[in-house]
C-alpha cells in the first residue's frame, strides 16, 4: 500500500511516514525534556536504585495529603562480616535503614534511623531504633525519572550522594501526569538554606568549624544558665524605654525579651500556642556579638530545647540541643558538631528594638519577667564596657576590617554569596524603606535610627508579584505600605489592604555587631 | 641537722589564684599554687631540702563585687595540685629553689546534661634565686631575704575536650612569668620559738600562644608562728592578694581580677629530725572582685612533707 503525497509529488510507503512521525515526536519529546516537578507526588512511589551500586536499593512512598515521605534503604554493612558469621536466613551483612518526614516542593530533609534487634516474623524481641536518629537523608527530585539521595551518618563517619533511578518506568507516566496537573512555581528565588556554605565539609575533629577557631570561654556547659520556664508580666514599667528587647510575634502571642536579662542567660526555651497547638521555640541572644535569633523546636524527639556549651566561635554563642547533644552555631544558624551536623533549624523572625518602640507597636505585649529563679542583678551589664568600647575578648576572623566601628549594630543579610549590612545608625530617624536587590533577591529593608529598628524581607510574593514599598510614619505597628495599597508591620505581615494576612518571606538576616558580621561573612557590602 | 628559722616559711604561704570564670568572657585563674608552694628552707651552706606539697582548691563561691550570690547552676570547680620542690643553699646567703608541678582540674555543672570536664597534666615550673643579706643569729633577731624567680611554662596548655579548653582548665599557663619576692622575719626571743613573718611578692605574667595573660599579681602576707617544742609548731596569718584583670591581646577580660583577704592557719609536726609533716588551709575573710560576677575560692587546704638532707 502507498499513499500519495501531493505536496511533494512523490509517494512514500506508510511505514516510512509512521517512522517519520515517530521521529518527530521523539525529537520534540527530547527537546522538551522530562516533565519538571514542582512537588513530590505519589507517582514517585516506586523501587529506586543506582546502577553503580547494585545490590542495594530504595523504596519510596510519598503521602501527598499529609506532605510526608517514607524511604526504606536496603543496604549492607560497611565491611563484610567474618566468614564464620552465618545467618539462618539471608546474609548477616544486611542492613536496613528508614527515613521519614515532611517534604517541601521537590525536596525532603529527613532523619535517618537504623533498626536493630528484631528477628524474623516474631513479636519479640521488639526491634529498636535510636529515637534521635543516626543521621540525615535528603531526597531531591528534578523530574520523574531521577533523583538524588544525600546521606550523612555522622556517628559512623559516612556521608555521600547516590543518584537514583527507577527499577522500572511503569509509574513515570503517572508521575508526569500528576506533575502536569500542578501549577509550576514561579521563578521566585528560594530562600537560602544557610547563611554560609550550604553543605560545609566536616573537618578533622568532626566539626565543620576549625578547632583553633573555637574557644572554651570558661563557664562550661550551661554555666550561663538558660531560662527553661520563663515567666512574663504585662506592663514592664520598670524597664528603661531605651533598653533593647528581642520582640517575638507568633500568632497572636506577642512577647518581649529584654537584653538586660538575656545578657545573663543567652537562651530562653519558651512555649507558644499556635492554632491551639503548643509549640516550642528558643530565643538565643549572644551578648558578645549582639545577635538574636528565634528557632522553632527541632523535629528530633523529646526534649527539643537548647543549652549553652560555654564555647565561642568568632565570639559567638555555640548552643547544644538537649535531644542529641549536637552543637549549633548561632550566627551560622546551623549545626556544626554532632549527629545533627549541617542541619539547619526552622527559623522565625524577631524584631530587635527599644522597649519604647516595641511597646508603641504592641501595647499589650508580655515582657519577660526578672523573676527568673536566678540570683542575678539584671540592672548590671556583665561585660564591663565591652558593648561600647573597641575591645575583642576572643580572637575572631577578619578582625582588621575597620570599615565600621566594631560594635556598630548592623542589620545584615545573606543571599547566596552576597552579603550586605545596613548600619542601624545609618538609617534616617524616621522610618526608612529601601526597595533593593541583594544577590538574586529583591528585598525590602525597613529601618529607623530613631526607633532603633531594622528588618529585611523578600519583597517578591509566592506568585512572583514584586512589591514596591514606601514608609509609613507614626502609625505603628504599621511601618510601610506597598504599591497595591496594603499596610505592613515590621514582621512583614500585611495588616490591611488587598494583601491582608500575607506574610513576606523571611530572609537570612538579623542584627549583630559589625565585627561579628564581618568575621562570619567577610566581604559584606555596606550600605552607603 | 636541718634548722628552719621561723615556723612560717613556705608552710603558711600557700596561696592560690582566687577566682574562676562565671560568664562567657571570663576566666582568671590557672589555679596553680606555684610560687607560694616553693621550698625556701635551705639557709646554711650545703643544706638541701626536698618537699612534696599538695593542695585542694575549691573555686565554687559566686561573688558579685564583695557580695555573695547564690549559684543555681550547681557549679563545682576544683583544682588539685601536687608540687615537688627543692631548695639548696649555695652559701649562707645565697640559695636556689625550684619546683615542678602536676595539676588536675575538675569542672562540674550539675544543672547541665553535658556533665563534667576533667583535665590533668604537668603544670608550670618555677626557679627562684634567693639572697639573704640579714640573717637571724643569737645576736640578731631580724632576717630579710630577697628573691628573683622565673615561672616556666613547661607543659600542657592546650588540652581539649573536642575544642581547646579555657585557660583556667589548663594544667599550665603556657606563659612565662617573672617573680619578685621578699621576706622578713623577726624573732621575739633568742631561740626564735615565736616569730613574726611577712612576705611580699609580685608576679608579672606574660601572654601564652593564644595571647591570653593572667593578671599581674601582688601578694602580701603577715603572720605569727609559734614553735611549741622540738616537734610541733603552728602559725596563723593573713594574706592580702590583688590581681589585675586577665587580658587577651591588649584588652582586659571582664569579671577577672580583684582583691582577696584570707585567713591562713598552718600546723607542722617534725616526725623526725629530718622529716616534717604540715597541714595548712586558707579561708576567705573578705573579697572585692572586679566585674559583675565571678566564681572564686570557697576554701583550700594543703598537706606537705619535707625532708632535709
Amino acid at each position: 500500500m502507498s499513499v500519495r503525497v501531493p505536496q511533494s509529488g512523490s509517494s512514500l510507503p506508510a511505514s516510512r511516514i509512521c517512522l517519520a512521525v515517530l521521529i518527530v515526536l521523539l525529537v520534540k519529546t527530547a527537546a522538551a525534556g522530562p516533565q519538571p516537578l514542582a512537588n513530590l507526588n505519589s507517582g514517585l512511589n516506586d523501587a529506586w536504585f543506582s546502577p553503580t551500586t547494585p545490590g542495594q536499593g530504595f523504596l519510596l512512598v510519598v503521602f501527598p495529603n499529609i506532605q510526608q515521605v517514607f524511604v526504606a534503604w536496603f543496604t549492607y554493612d560497611t565491611e563484610r562480616p567474618p566468614q564464620d558469621v552465618a545467618a539462618i536466613l539471608g546474609d548477616p551483612g544486611h542492613r536496613w535503614l528508614t527515613a521519614q518526614g515532611p517534604y517541601q516542593g521537590t525536596r525532603a530533609d529527613l532523619t535517618l534511623f537504623v533498626t536493630r534487634g528484631g528477628v524474623f516474623n516474631a513479636p519479640t524481641p521488639v526491634p529498636n531504633t535510636d529515637s534521635a536518629g543516626e543521621g540525615t537523608l535528603t531526597l531531591e527530585f528534578a523530574d520523574c525519572t531521577q533523583g538524588m539521595v544525600t546521606y550523612n551518618l555522622a556517628g559512623s563517619g559516612l556521608s555521600g550522594e547516590i543518584p537514583i533511578q527507577r527499577v522500572a518506568d511503569d509509574n513515570v507516566a503517572l508521575c508526569e501526569t500528576l506533575a502536569a496537573s500542578e501549577p509550576m512555581a514561579c521563578e521566585r528565588p528560594a530562600p537560602d538554606l544557610s547563611h554560609g556554605i550550604d553543605n560545609p565539609s566536616v573537618l578533622e575533629g568532626g566539626a565543620t568549624l576549625p578547632n583553633d577557631e573555637v574557644f572554651d570561654a570558661g563557664p562550661g556547659p550551661d554555666g550561663i544558665p538558660p531560662l527553661e520556664d520563663p515567666q512574663f508580666v504585662q506592663g514592664g514599667a520598670s524597664l528603661a524605654p531605651s533598653e533593647l528587647v528581642v520582640g517575638v510575634k507568633i500568632g497572636d502571642q506577642i512577647r518581649a525579651y529584654p537584653h538586660n536579662i538575656l545578657n545573663w542567660h543567652e537562651i530562653v526555651n519558651d512555649r507558644f500556642t499556635v492554632n491551639g497547638t503548643p509549640e516550642g521555640g528558643t530565643i538565643s541572644y549572644c551578648p558578645l556579638t549582639g545577635s538574636a535569633v528565634l528557632w522553632q523546636d527541632l523535629d528530633i524527639c523529646c526534649d527539643a530545647s537548647f543549652g549553652t556549651t560555654g564555647l565561642l566561635h568568632n565570639s559567638n554563642l555555640i548552643l547544644y540541643d538537649r535531644a542529641t547533644g549536637s552543637f549549633w552555631s548561632q550566627m551560622l544558624e546551623q549545626s556544626v558538631f554532632g549527629n545533627q551536623i549541617t542541619a539547619i533549624p526552622k527559623r522565625l523572625q524577631v524584631i530587635e528594638t527599644t522597649w519604647a518602640t516595641w511597646r508603641a507597636m504592641y501595647p499589650d505585649t508580655l515582657l519577660l519577667s526578672e523573676d527568673t529563679g536566678f540570683s542575678r542583678d539584671y540592672n548590671d551589664y556583665p561585660y564591663g564596657t565591652f558593648r561600647t568600647d573597641n575591645s575583642l575578648l576572643w580572637p575572631v576572623n577578619n578582625e582588621d576590617d575597620d570599615r565600621l566601628g566594631r560594635k556598630e549594630r548592623v542589620l545584615g543579610i545573606n543571599v547566596g554569596d552576597a552579603s550586605r549590612v545596613y548600619p542601624i545608625s545609618g538609617f534616617a530617624s524616621d522610618i526608612e524603606v529601601l526597595n533593593e536587590r541583594v544577590g538574586a533577591m529583591d528585598v525590602v529593608v525597613i529601618g529607623s535610627s530613631g526607633l532603633n529598628l531594622g528588618a529585611v524581607y523578600n519583597r517578591e510574593l509566592a506568585d512572583c508579584t514584586k512589591l514596591q514599598f514606601e514608609p509609613v510614619q507614626d502609625q505603628l505597628p504599621v511601618v510601610m505600605r506597598d504599591n497595591l495599597g496594603s499596610d505592613w508591620d515590621a514582621f512583614g505581615v500585611a495588616l490591611s489592604g488587598p494583601l491582608a494576612g500575607t506574610q513576606l518571606q523571611k530572609t537570612n538576616s538579623y542584627i549583630a555587631f559589625w565585627f561579628a558580621w564581618t568575621a562570619f561573612f567577610p566581604g559584606a557590602d555596606i550600605r552607603q | 641537722m636541718k634548722h628552719r628559722v621561723g615556723t612560717a616559711g613556705w608552710l603558711i604561704a600557700l596561696a592560690l589564684c582566687g577566682s574562676g570564670p562565671a560568664l562567657g568572657a571570663t576566666c582568671s585563674c590557672a589555679g596553680t599554687p606555684l610560687l607560694t608552694a616553693i621550698d625556701t628552707s635551705a639557709r646554711e651552706k650545703g643544706q638541701l631540702f626536698i618537699s612534696y606539697v599538695t593542695e585542694d582548691h575549691r573555686i565554687s563561691d559566686l561573688v558579685s563585687g564583695s557580695r555573695d550570690v547564690r549559684d543555681e547552676t550547681g557549679r563545682d570547680r576544683e583544682s588539685f595540685s601536687q608540687v615537688v620542690s627543692a631548695s639548696y643553699a649555695l652559701t649562707d646567703r645565697w640559695a636556689v629553689s625550684a619546683l615542678v608541678s602536676h595539676i588536675e582540674h575538675r569542672r562540674t555543672i550539675r544543672s547541665s546534661q553535658l556533665g563534667e570536664t576533667r583535665t590533668s597534666g604537668i603544670g608550670d615550673s618555677v626557679i627562684l634565686a634567693r639572697y639573704t643579706p640579714i640573717v637571724i643569729t643569737p645576736f640578731n633577731r631580724h632576717e630579710w631575704a630577697l628573691g628573683l624567680g622565673l615561672r616556666i611554662p613547661s607543659a600542657d596548655d592546650d588540652l581539649a575536650d573536642g575544642f581547646i579548653l579555657s585557660e583556667d582548665m589548663q594544667p599550665s599557663t603556657g606563659a612565662r612569668g617573672t617573680i619578685l619576692w621578699t621576706g622578713y622575719t623577726y624573732a621575739f626571743n633568742q631561740a626564735a620559738t615565736v616569730v613574726f613573718n611577712a612576705t611580699a611578692n609580685y608576679t608579672d605574667n606574660q601572654s601564652n600562644d593564644r595571647q591570653y595573660a593572667f593578671g599581674d599579681e601582688v601578694s602580701l602576707f603577715a603572720g605569727v608562728g609559734h614553735n611549741m617544742g622540738p616537734r610541733f609548731s603552728y602559725s596563723v596569718g593573713l594574706r592580702y592578694r590583688r590581681t589585675d584583670a586577665d587580658s587577651r591581646g591588649k584588652f582586659d577580660i571582664p569579671n577577672t581580677g580583684g582583691e582577696w583577704l584570707d585567713f591562713v592557719p598552718a600546723v607542722q609536726w617534725s616526725l623526725t629530725d629530718r622529716l616534717d609533716l604540715g597541714l595548712s588551709g586558707r579561708i576567705p575573710i573578705a573579697r572585692d572582685l572586679n566585674g559583675a560576677l565571678q566564681f572564686t575560692t570557697s576554701y583550700s587546704y594543703g598537706f606537705s612533707l619535707s625532708y632535709g638532707f
